[in-house]
C-alpha cells in the first residue's frame, strides 16, 4: 500500500512537473534580432540595391576591425612611402603596422598593413559577390531583368577593382567569384585574364551614362580595363580601351589643378572614378570621411595638430624645377628647390607640398613647425588631401582631420597619361606629346594664392613672392621614343605625386632599383636647418638596398598560414 | 523528516535539535570545555539558546549558567570550532569537547538542487571558509578566492570594480572559461560578481568535477561555484555590524621603474638619438631650455624650445606655454593613498516557523589612481516560512547599485599607459593659473612639442574622467515553495530572476596640451537593461531502508530566458563643459554629429535532469546524474546535449578491518566521471545577418558630403552559409579523489587528481582572410579539442604548543598541464582575435598562438642570439633592419634570413603549479592569521617592453634598462633599430612570484558577562594585504589581470600572461571591528 501511493504520488508530480515546464520545443525558437536576412533582401530591387551601394563603400578601405586599418587606405600612400615621392613622417617609433619599415625597405609578412589591406580588398570582393548572388536570386523571383543586369555589371565592375588592387599589391593573388565557396584557394594562376573578362562582361552591362557620379558605367569600365591591361603590358589593348573613354567626348581637364582638390569643386569633367566621402551624415566616427588618409596631414602648430606623415621629399620638390623654357629639367637635384623666387618651378609643386613660406591653401602661411621631425620627414607637408577652412569637418581626434574630401582613384589626367604611355609604345610620340601637353597646359592655368586670398591666382600674380612659376607645353615634335617615354613618365610623376601611384608605377616601368637608389643618394645629404640646428634626413641610411624582390609586396604571413600552404608566398619573403 | 528540514534550510550550516520542550524550573548548569585533544578552552561562549543568556568560560574552560529548564540547549562557539549544541536534559554538569571547524563527517554541501553530507559526496568539492575571507577588502567576492581553494585561480587589476577571471582546474575552453555561480540558486555567469556583497555570504562551495557539477549540465564545464547567503536561525533576534577602514597603496609604482629625472632623461635622448646617428630633438641641442613649448603658431619657424618667452602672450588654447620641468614624477602625481570605507549590518532571527535575515552594507572603495573609485550600495532580505506540516515557501531578494568613476582603460590609450609614455622634462601644469568650477587647476602641461612623444598628460585624463560615471542596479531574487506529497517526496517549485539596468556617460574634452590634441568636445551616453529568469521545479525523494540503504532521487525540469536592449548615443562639439548640460541634446552641441543606435537579444535554454544516489552502510556510495539541455544559441537541429555523470566512492575507514586502527578517522576513495557542456557563444551563431551601420555600409553615391545612402552588408557570417554545424562544446572528466582525516582530525588531507578532456571547442577562429574582414569575426564553431591534466592537494594540520596556543597550518597546491590535441579546419593552430597592437612583425593576437600539441596561448616569436656587436656581424644574417648593438634573431632554418619561418614557440603563461598557505594562530582572546600565494614557472610577454625599453612613440624607458643599456645582453637605445623590437624572447620573462595575500591580529574583546545581553561578540584586527611580493619579474606586477583583454571580455584567456600595463594589485592596511548583539 505504502509503494502504491508513493507511485501514484510520483506520477501525478511528475505530470505537473512536466505541465509547468513543459513549454516544450518552441520554447528555444528565438527570432533574430537586429538583423535582416538574405532572403528579406533579395526580394526587392532596394535591397540588392543597398547590398551594391555598401560594395562601393568598401572604396574607402574601412574595416570594422579593432584600431585603425591605415595599411586599407584607398590612396595606398603607406605604401607609396617606398617611393621616391614621400617619406613616412611622423616619428619613427610612430609607426603603424609596419609603415617606417616599408619606407626602408625593412619588409615583413608579418606586417599589420599587409593584413589589413588583403582584407579590405577582399572583404569588397565578398560584397561584391554577396551583390551578384543577391541579384541573381532576386532575378529568379521576377526582378526587372534590366536592373538586375546593370546591378551585376556594377559589381563585376567593383570585383575586378578590388581584385586588381590586390595584384597590383603582390601581384600572386587568387580570384573569387560568387560560387566560391572554399575559400584557401591558390595564387599559382594569373588572374589579369579574370579580371579582364568581368571589365567585358561588366561594359556590356553598364550604362552609357552614370545615374550618379559615385556609380561607375561604360566608360570607367573601360578606363580601368586600359589601366589593367597597361599592368599587364598589353600596349594596344590598354590603347584601344583608353581611346573609347577619350573619344566618348565625356571628360575634359578642369581649368585649374586645385578643382581635383577642393571639396567644392573636386567633382567635375575630371573626375573618372573617385571615393566620395561624407562627413557628418550620422556616423559619429567619420566612417565615410577621409578616414584612413587622416594621418597625412601637418602636426602641431598646424591648423590640424594632426599626425605629420607622408612628407614629400626634397628629391620630389626639385623635380619641379623647371628650364628657362618652363619643362623639365633632367638633373633636377643639381639645384636644391627652395622657397625663392630666383628658381622658377612648376606651378604644380605649391598644390602638391606644404612648404615654409608658402600660403598652404587658406590656412596661413606654412611653417617649418609643422613638421614633426625633420631628421626623417624632411621639411614638406602633403597638400592635396587638406580641406578649407570653411569645409565642414567631422570628428577626429585632431581638428581639422576628418572632412569629406573625395580619393581620387582614376582622374582623366591619369587616363590620358596613361594613354600617352600607350601611344609611346605603339610608336605614336607626337599623340603622346599631344596628350602631355594637354596635361602642361592645364597646369600653367592657376597657381596657390596669396595668405589673405584669394585660394587660386594666375601663375604670373604679383602676390607670389615666394617663387616663379612656368609651365609650358613640350614645343618640338617628339622622335625619340626613349625621350618620349622618360617624358611622359616625368610628367606622370610630376601630375599625380602623393596620389599613391608612383611605387606602381616605378614597379611596372621595371626601375625601381636606380630610382630608388638615386633618390636615397641624394635625400639623404639633403641639410635642413631647423631651429638653428643642421638636421640631415639621416634615416635612409638604415634602409635596405632595393632588390628584385621588392617588385612586389609580401602576402601577410597569417593569410599564408591560414591558406593551408596554398598561397605561396611571394619570392624572398 | 530532518533531513527535509535541511534541504528547507538549504544555507545553514547549522541545525535545530528539535526537542520537545517539557517544562521545568529554572536550574543552574555548569561544565568545562575542552577541545579535540582534552585541552580546556578558555574564551568559549557559551549561551542558552533561544534566549540573550551567556557567559564565557574563564581561564579554566569552566563555565557556569542558569538555564530555565531542564530542556534547554546550551549553544558553544569558539573561532575556528564547529557551534556546538547540546540539550541539557536535566542535568547540572554538562563537559563539552569542541570540534575544530572542518568537520568532515557533519559539513553540508550544497550541490545543485540539493543538500549533501560533504561525507556523502564522491565528487571534488572545496568548501571555502567564508569567514577567512569576510574580511578582505576588494569589490567583489570573487577576488578573495585567489589561492583559498585548491584548482582556483583568480586574475584581477587593482582598479576598482574592475572584472575578475576566476578559474577552475586552469583553462578548458577557447572561448568562456567563467565557472557558473549558483548564487541562492540564481545562475549568474558575470565577471563583475559585484552586487553581491561578501558579507551576505553564508557558505561558498566550489564544485570541481561533474559527477558534483553535471546537473547544471549546461555552462557548468568550467566549474560551479555555489554561494548561499545568511539565513536567520530561530531564536533570539541577532545584530550584526562589521565595520572596517582601510588605506591602500599600489604594490609597486612606475616611479620604482621609470626614469623621473630630467637630466638623467635627456641623456637616456642623447643616447637614443645619438646612437642612431640623428640629429637631437631641439630640447636636447643645449641642455634642457626653460621652456619647451611656445608658440603653437610657429610664424618665426620652429621656436618650439626656448630660454625666454613673453609669458604675456600665453593663452591656454591658442598660446599655452610650459616650464620644463626638472623631473616629473608621473606616477607620485597620479596616485594617492586611497580610502576604503565597507560598513555591513545584519538583522537575523526568527521562530520555528518563520526565519529571516536582513542585511544592509555600503562599500566605498577610491582607487588608488586619482578620481577614480567604486561604490557599492545593497540590502538583501531572505526569509522562510512553514505552513502547516508540509509547506515550505521562502524568498531571496538583493538589490545593489553599484557605480564605477572614471575606469581607466587598460591599453595603450589608457590613463596607465600615459604614464610610461610622458616624458618626465613635462610639467604637471602650464604656467595658466585657470582654475575649474570645482576650484581645480585645470590649465594642464603636455606633449605637445614635438619628439616627445604622443603621451597624453595622466594626471588631465583622470582629471577630466571624474565625472565620467558608469551607474548598475541590480536587483536579484528568488521565490520558492516545497511541499512534501508523502514521506520522503517532495515537490519544489523555485522561480529566480536577475534584473539589470544600467547607465554610463563620457565626455571628452578639449586637450591643447596634447600633441594630436582634440579640439572639441563630445559627450556619448548609453542605457540598456538586461533580465533573466531561470524556473526550476523538482522532485526529490528520499528513502532510508534497513538502516544501511540510503536513496535519494531527484528529477528536474528547467526553463531559461535571457535578454538584454540596449541604446546608445552620442554628440559631438559641445559648446561648454558644464555637467548641467551632458545630455543628447541637439541644441548643446552640433546636430549633425548626433548618433544614436540600439541593440537586443534573447537567449533561452531547456533542461531536464535527474540524479540517483545511493549509499550502503555509509561506507560505499554511488550517484549517477544526467541531464538533457537545448539552448537556443544553436540551430534547431544541434540544440540538445545530454550530460551523463557517475561517482562511486568506499570509505576504507569504515569497513570492520580498519576498526582497530586509530591513525585514520576517515579514509575515503572516490572516483567519478562525467560530462559537461558548453554554450557560451553569441546569439543567432547559425544565422546570417546583414545590416550595416552608416559607418560600415553606407556611401554617397550621389557625391554629397553630408549624406550617405543606405547600404546592407554581411555583418555576422552563420555556420550554415559557411556549410559548419556548431553544437555543445563538451568536457569529459575523470577525477580520483582521497579523503584521510587522521591523528584524530588533527591532519586532513584531500587530494584529487584529473584528466579533463574537452572536444568540440567553440571558438570563433579566423577564416582566411580572402573571406573579407568579416573573417575575424567568423562564426563560432566546434574548432578543437584539448586536454587538461593535473591534481589538487589540500593539507590541513591544527594543533597547539600549549594550552593557550592554538595553530593551524592549510597548504593547498595545484597543478595543471594544458595541451591542445587537436585543432580542426585548415590549420593546425589558430590566432586569437584581433586587438590593437604595436609590435611590427606580429599582430599582438599573432604572439598568444594555439597549436596542436602546445599549451593555450603559448607565446610566439624569435629567438634570440645575443647582439650584433660590430658591422661585420651584420652581414652575417639578412635580418631587415637591424642595427648594431641590436639584437640578433636566431635563424632556425639556417637559410641565412630571418623570416617567419624563423618564429618559434618561446613561451608559456601556464605556471609548473600554484599554491597558497593559510596560517593561523590564537592565544586567549588574539587571533593571528597569515596567508601566502604564489605561482611558480608561469612566463609572461612583457608588451611594456616595446615602451620601457623599444621607446614606441619617445615613451620613457625603464632606468634599469637605460643603465645597462648597450652592455650584455641588453641591446643599445637606437632611434633606428626597428628590428629588436619585434616580437622575441626577448620580452619573455619569468613570471613566478610568492604574494604575502594577507595578515591579520584579531583580538576578541572579552566581555563582561553583565553586557551579555546587549553584546555578545567583539572582535577588533588589523589586518594587511599584498605587503609584499617577491619575484624577479621587471614589470609592474606579475599578478596579472587578464580580465579586460580581448575582445568583448569573453575571450581573454587567450590573452594569459600578456602583460599590457594592467592596474596594479593593492597593498591594503585595515582596521576592522565585528560585534553581535
Amino acid at each position: 500500500m505504502k509503494l502504491k501511493s508513493l507511485i501514484i504520488s510520483f506520477s501525478v508530480a511528475s505530470t505537473v512537473l512536466l505541465l509547468v515546464g513543459g513549454c516544450g520545443k518552441d520554447f528555444l525558437d528565438t527570432p533574430v534580432q537586429n538583423a535582416i536576412s538574405s532572403d528579406i533582401l533579395a526580394s526587392s530591387q532596394s535591397g540588392v540595391e543597398a547590398s551594391l551601394i555598401s560594395t562601393y563603400k568598401m572604396l574607402n578601405g574601412f574595416t570594422n576591425t579593432v584600431g585603425n586599418t591605415w595599411g586599407s587606405a584607398p590612396s595606398n600612400y603607406i605604401f607609396n612611402s617606398a617611393s621616391d615621392d614621400v617619406h613616412k613622417g611622423s616619428e619613427p617609433s610612430d609607426n603603424p603596422d609596419g609603415y617606417y619599415e616599408i619606407a626602408l625597405y625593412q619588409w615583413s609578412a608579418g606586417f599589420l598593413a599587409f593584413t589589413h589591406k588583403f582584407q579590405a580588398v577582399y572583404e569588397g570582393v565578398r560584397r561584391a559577390n554577396n551583390t551578384i548572388q543577391l541579384a541573381n536570386l532576386y532575378a529568379e523571383r521576377g526582378g526587372d531583368a534590366n536592373e538586375v543586369a546593370r546591378i551585376i555589371a556594377e559589381a563585376k565592375f567593383l570585383r575586378a577593382w578590388y581584385h586588381f588592387e590586390a595584384y597590383k599589391m603582390w601581384k600572386n593573388v587568387p580570384y573569387y567569384d560568387e560560387t566560391d565557396v572554399d575559400f584557401t584557394k591558390p595564387n599559382n594562376e594569373d588572374i589579369i585574364p579574370k579580371l579582364i573578362a568581368d571589365l567585358e562582361s561588366a561594359i556590356s552591362g553598364l550604362p552609357d551614362n552614370r545615374s550618379q557620379i559615385g556609380r561607375v558605367d561604360k566608360t570607367v569600365a573601360q578606363a580601368l580595363l586600359g589601366k589593367i591591361k597597361l599592368y599587364a603590358g598589353d600596349f594596344t589593348g590598354a590603347k584601344t580601351a583608353f581611346d573609347v573613354v577619350v573619344d566618348s567626348q565625356k571628360y575634359k581637364l578642369v581649368d585649374c589643378y586645385q578643382d581635383n582638390f577642393t571639396i567644392a569643386t573636386e567633382n567635375n569633367s575630371e573626375t573618372v572614378f573617385a571615393f566620395q566621402a561624407s562627413v557628418n551624415d550620422g556616423d559619429g566616427n567619420g566612417t565615410n570621411s577621409n578616414f584612413l588618409e587622416r594621418l597625412a596631414a601637418p602636426h602641431t602648430g598646424s591648423h590640424s595638430s594632426c599626425c605629420g606623415f607622408n612628407n614629400p621629399t626634397q628629391d620630389l620638390a626639385n623635380s619641379y624645377r623647371v628650364d628657362a623654357n618652363g619643362l623639365p629639367v633632367d638633373d633636377w637635384n643639381a639645384t636644391r628647390v627652395t622657397v625663392t623666387q630666383a628658381i622658377t618651378v612648376d606651378p604644380r609643386i605649391d598644390w602638391t607640398m606644404g612648404r615654409t613660406g608658402v600660403p598652404y591653401l587658406d590656412w596661413g602661411l606654412h611653417s617649418d613647425g609643422w613638421i614633426r621631425g625633420a631628421g626623417w620627414a624632411g621639411m614638406y607637408s602633403p597638400k592635396k588631401n587638406m580641406k578649407l577652412v570653411t569645409d565642414p569637418e567631422g570628428p577626429g581626434w585632431t581638428t581639422g582631420q576628418l572632412h569629406a574630401k573625395n580619393v581620387q582613384l582614376i582622374r582623366y589626367a591619369d587616363v590620358l597619361l596613361m594613354l600617352a604611355e600607350c601611344e609611346v609604345e605603339v610608336g605614336s610620340l607626337e599623340r603622346a606629346r599631344e596628350l602631355v601637353n594637354l596635361v602642361r597646359e592645364r597646369a600653367a592655368n592657376c597657381a596657390q594664392g596669396p595668405v589673405d586670398g584669394p585660394l587660386t591666382v594666375p601663375i604670373d600674380h604679383a602676390s607670389i613672392t615666394w617663387a616663379t612659376y612656368d609651365v609650358q607645353p613640350w614645343p618640338d615634335p617628339w622622335t625619340d621614343k626613349d625621350l618620349s617615354r622618360e617624358r611622359v613618365r616625368r610628367e606622370r610623376r610630376l601630375e599625380l605625386a602623393t596620389e599613391g601611384h608612383r611605387i606602381f608605377d616605378l614597379r611596372r616601368w621595371g626601375i625601381l632599383e636606380e630610382t630608388v637608389e638615386n633618390y636615397r643618394a641624394y635625400e639623404s645629404t639633403v641639410i635642413n636647418n631647423v631651429g638653428g640646428q643642421d638636421v640631415r634626413i639621416a634615416d635612409l641610411d638604415a634602409a635596405e638596398d632595393v632588390q628584385p624582390r621588392h617588385y612586389v609586396f609580401p602576402l601577410p604571413s597569417t593569410e599564408v598560414a591560414l591558406s593551408n600552404g596554398n598561397l605561396k608566398q611571394n619570392d624572398g619573403f | 523528516m530532518k533531513d527535509l528540514y535541511l534541504r528547507c534550510a538549504l544555507a545553514s550550516l547549522l541545525w535545530t535539535m528539535c526537542v520537545a520542550a517539557a517544562l521545568a524550573q529554572g536550574a543552574s548548569v555548569a561544565g568545562t570545555v575542552t577541545d579535540e585533544s582534552g585541552v580546556t578552552m578558555p574564551g568559549v561562549n557559551v549561551l542558552v539558546k533561544g534566549t540573550g543568556t551567556g557567559t564565557a568560560t574563564d581561564a579554566n574552560g569552566r563555565y557556569q549558567i542558569n538555564v530555565p529548564d531542564d530542556a534547554a540547549v546550551l549553544v558553544f562557539t569558539f573561532v575556528g570550532y564547529a557551534t556546538t549544541e547540546v540539550a541539557v536534559n536535566g542535568r547540572s554538569v554538562v563537559d563539552v569537547q569542541l570540534v575544530p571547524d572542518v568537520q568532515t563527517l557533519t559539513e553540508l554541501v550544497v550541490t545543485g538542487y540539493q543538500v549533501q553530507r560533504k561525507a556523502d559526496i564522491s565528487g571534488a568539492v572545496a568548501v571555502v571558509d567564508t569567514e577567512e575571507l569576510q574580511t578582505l577588502v576588494t569589490s567583489s567576492f570573487a577576488q578573495k578566492l585567489h589561492g583559498r581553494a585548491p584548482g582556483v585561480t583568480v586574475s584581477t587589476s587593482g582598479s576598482p570594480g574592475d572584472a575578475t577571471n576566476v578559474r577552475i582546474r586552469g583553462i578548458s575552453s577557447f572561448g568562456n572559461n567563467d565557472p557558473l555561480y549558483i548564487i541562492d540558486g540564481i545562475p549568474i555567469q558575470d565577471k563583475g560578481n559585484l552586487n553581491l556583497n561578501p558579507n551576505d555570504i553564508e557558505t561558498l562551495q566550489v564544485l570541481k568535477d561533474p559527477s558534483t557539477a553535471s546537473i547544471y549540465g549546461s555552462r557548468a564545464s568550467n566549474g560551479v561555484i555555489v554561494i548561499t547567503t545568511k539565513q536567520g536561525k530561530p531564536g533570539k533576534t541577532k545584530l550584526t555590524f562589521n565595520g572596517s577602514y582601510s588605506l591602500a597603496n599600489s604594490v609597486k609604482g612606475w616611479d620604482d621603474i621609470l626614469i623621473t629625472d630630467a637630466d638623467e632623461y635627456l641623456d637616456m635622448t642623447e643616447q637614443f638619438f645619438g646612437n642612431g646617428n640623428q640629429a637631437l630633438p631641439n630640447y636636447a641641442v643645449n641642455g634642457l631650455p626653460k621652456y619647451i613649448y611656445v608658440n603653437p603658431t610657429f610664424t618665426d619657424g620652429t621656436n618650439t624650445v626656448a630660454n625666454t618667452v613673453d609669458e604675456s602672450t600665453y593663452d591656454r588654447y591658442s598660446n599655452p606655454i610650459m616650464l620644463t620641468s626638472p623631473g616629473t614624477n608621473w606616477w607620485d602625481e597620479i596616485t594617492r593613498t586611497a580610502k576604503i570605507e565597507d560598513y555591513y549590518i545584519n538583522l537575523s532571527g526568527g521562530s520555528e516557523n518563520a526565519i529571516f535575515s536582513v542585511g544592509a552594507g555600503t562599500l566605498i572603495q577610491e582607487g588608488v589612481l586619482k578620481f577614480n573609485g567604486f561604490k557599492r550600495y545593497n540590502i538583501r532580505a531572505n526569509s522562510q516560512y512553514k505552513i502547516g506540516s508540509r509547506l515550505r515557501i521562502g524568498q531571496t531578494l538583493n538589490f545593489a547599485r553599484r557605480s564605477i568613476v572614471n575606469s581607466p582603460a587598460q591599453s595603450e590609450q589608457g590613463v596607465l599607459s600615459q604614464v610610461y609614455k610622458i616624458a618626465p622634462i613635462i610639467p604637471v601644469y602650464d604656467i595658466g593659473t585657470s582654475v575649474d568650477e570645482d576650484g581645480y587647476r585645470d590649465s594642464f602641461g603636455g606633449s605637445k612639442t614635438a619628439n616627445t612623444g604622443n603621451a597624453a598628460n595622466p594626471y588631465a585624463m583622470l582629471f577630466r574622467g571624474r565625472r565620467n560615471v558608469n551607474i548598475t542596479n541590480n536587483l536579484m531574487g528568488s521565490a520558492y515553495a516545497e511541499f512534501d506529497l508523502i514521506t520522503g517526496l517532495t515537490f519544489k517549485t523555485d522561480f529566480k530572476f536577475e534584473l539589470n539596468s544600467f547607465n554610463g556617460k563620457n565626455f571628452s574634452y578639449r586637450t591643447p596640451e596634447n600633441q594630436e590634441n582634440q579640439g572639441a568636445q563630445n559627450f556619448s551616453e548609453n542605457w540598456g537593461n538586461s533580465s533573466l529568469w531561470t524556473w526550476s521545479n523538482t522532485l526529490t525523494y528520499n528513502k532510508r531502508i534497513a538502516d544501511s540503504h540510503n536513496i535519494s532521487v531527484l528529477a528536474g525540469y528547467e526553463a531559461l530566458r535571457g535578454e538584454f536592449r540596449n541604446i546608445n548615443g552620442s554628440l559631438n562639439n559641445y559648446f561648454t563643459t558644464s555637467p548641467d548640460i551632458w545630455y543628447i541634446n541637439s541644441a548643446f552641441g552640433a546636430a549633425d554629429t548626433r548618433q544614436v543606435s540600439s541593440n537586443g537579444g534573447e537567449n533561452k535554454l531547456l533542461s531536464m535532469f535527474g540524479k540517483v544516489d545511493y549509499s550502503f552502510m555509509d561506507k560505499y556510495y554511488f550517484s549517477a546524474t544526467v541531464r538533457r539541455d537545448g539552448s537556443s544559441r544553436f540551430s534547431p537541429e544541434n540544440r540538445f546535449a545530454v550530460f551523463p555523470a557517475f561517482a562511486v566512492s568506499w570509505r576504507i575507514s569504515g569497513e570492520s578491518f580498519m576498526a582497530s586502527q586509530s591513525l585514520f578517522s576517515d579514509l575515503k576513495l572516490r572516483a567519478s566521471w562525467g560530462k559537461t557542456g558548453n554554450e557560451n557563444i553569441r546569439n543567432y551563431n547559425y544565422a546570417d545577418r546583414w545590416g550595416g551601420t552608416v559607418g560600415s555600409a553606407f556611401y554617397a553615391i550621389d557625391g554629397s558630403n553630408g549624406s550617405a545612402t543606405t547600404g546592407y552588408h554581411l555583418t555576422n557570417v552563420g555556420t550554415e552559409t559557411l556549410g559548419l554545424e556548431t553544437k555543445w562544446e563538451e568536457a569529459t572528466t575523470v577525477n580520483v579523489g582521497l579523503d584521510i582525516s587522521m591523528l584524530n582530525d588533527r591532519l586532513d588531507i584531500v587530494l584529487d587528481v584529473y584528466e579533463r578532456k574537452t572536444e568540440d571547442l567553440l571558438y570563433n577562429a579566423a577564416l582566411p582572410g580572402t573571406f573579407g574582414y568579416l573573417a575575424p569575426n567568423a562564426p563560432f564553431r566546434n574548432t578543437a579539442s584539448m586536454t587538461n591534466k593535473g591534481f589538487d592537494l589540500g593539507i590541513t594540520y591544527r594543533g597547539s604548543f600549549a594550552s593557550d596556543w592554538q595553530y593551524s597550518v592549510g597548504l593547498n597546491v595545484s597543478r595543471y598541464k594544458n595541451t591542445i590535441d587537436r585543432v580542426d579546419g585548415i590549420t593546425d593552430f589558430f590566432y586569437p582575435n584581433p586587438t590593437q597592437g604595436r609590435i611590427d612583425n606580429r599582430l599582438p593576437t599573432e604572439i598568444n598562438i594555439n597549436q596542436v600539441g602546445y599549451s593555450i596561448s603559448s607565446f610566439r616569436g624569435y629567438r634570440v642570439d645575443g647582439i650584433y656587436r660590430t658591422e661585420g656581424e651584420l652581414g652575417e644574417l639578412d635580418q631587415p633592419g637591424a642595427q648594431v648593438g641590436g639584437l640578433r634573431f636566431k635563424d632556425l632554418n639556417n637559410d641565412g634570413a630571418i623570416n617567419d619561418a624563423d618564429l618559434d614557440i618561446i613561451g608559456s603563461p601556464h605556471p609548473d603549479f600554484t599554491y597558497g598557505l593559510n596560517i593561523g594562530l590564537s592565544y586567549k582572546n588574539f587571533d593571528f592569521s597569515a596567508f601566502i600565494f604564489g605561482s611558480q614557472g608561469n612566463e609572461i610577454f612583457n608588451y611594456v617592453k616595446l615602451f620601457t625599453h623599444f621607446r614606441q612613440f619617445f615613451s620613457n624607458v625603464s632606468r634599469d634598462y637605460y643603465l645597462k643599456n648597450g652592455t650584455g645582453n641588453e641591446p643599445r637605445l637606437n632611434i633606428l633599430d626597428t628590428s629588436s623590437r619585434q616580437a622575441s624572447e626577448y620580452y619573455v620573462e619569468d613570471g613566478s612570484y610568492l604574494r604575502l595575500g594577507q595578515v591579520q591580529l584579531g583580538y576578541n574583546v572579552p566581555l563582561p558577562s553583565s553586557w551579555s545581553n546587549v553584546v555578545s561578540k567583539l572582535k577588533v584586527y588589523v589586518q594587511g594585504q599584498n605587503l609584499f611580493t617577491i619575484t624577479d619579474y621587471s614589470g609592474l606586477d606579475p599578478v596579472l589581470s587578464n580580465a579586460n583583454i580581448g575582445d568583448g571580455r569573453n575571450l581573454n584567456d587567450i590573452w594569459t600572461g600578456f602583460d599590457i600595463g594592467q592596474y596594479p594589485s593593492n597593498k591594503i592596511v585595515t582596521f576592522g571591528i565585528s560585534a553581535e548583539f
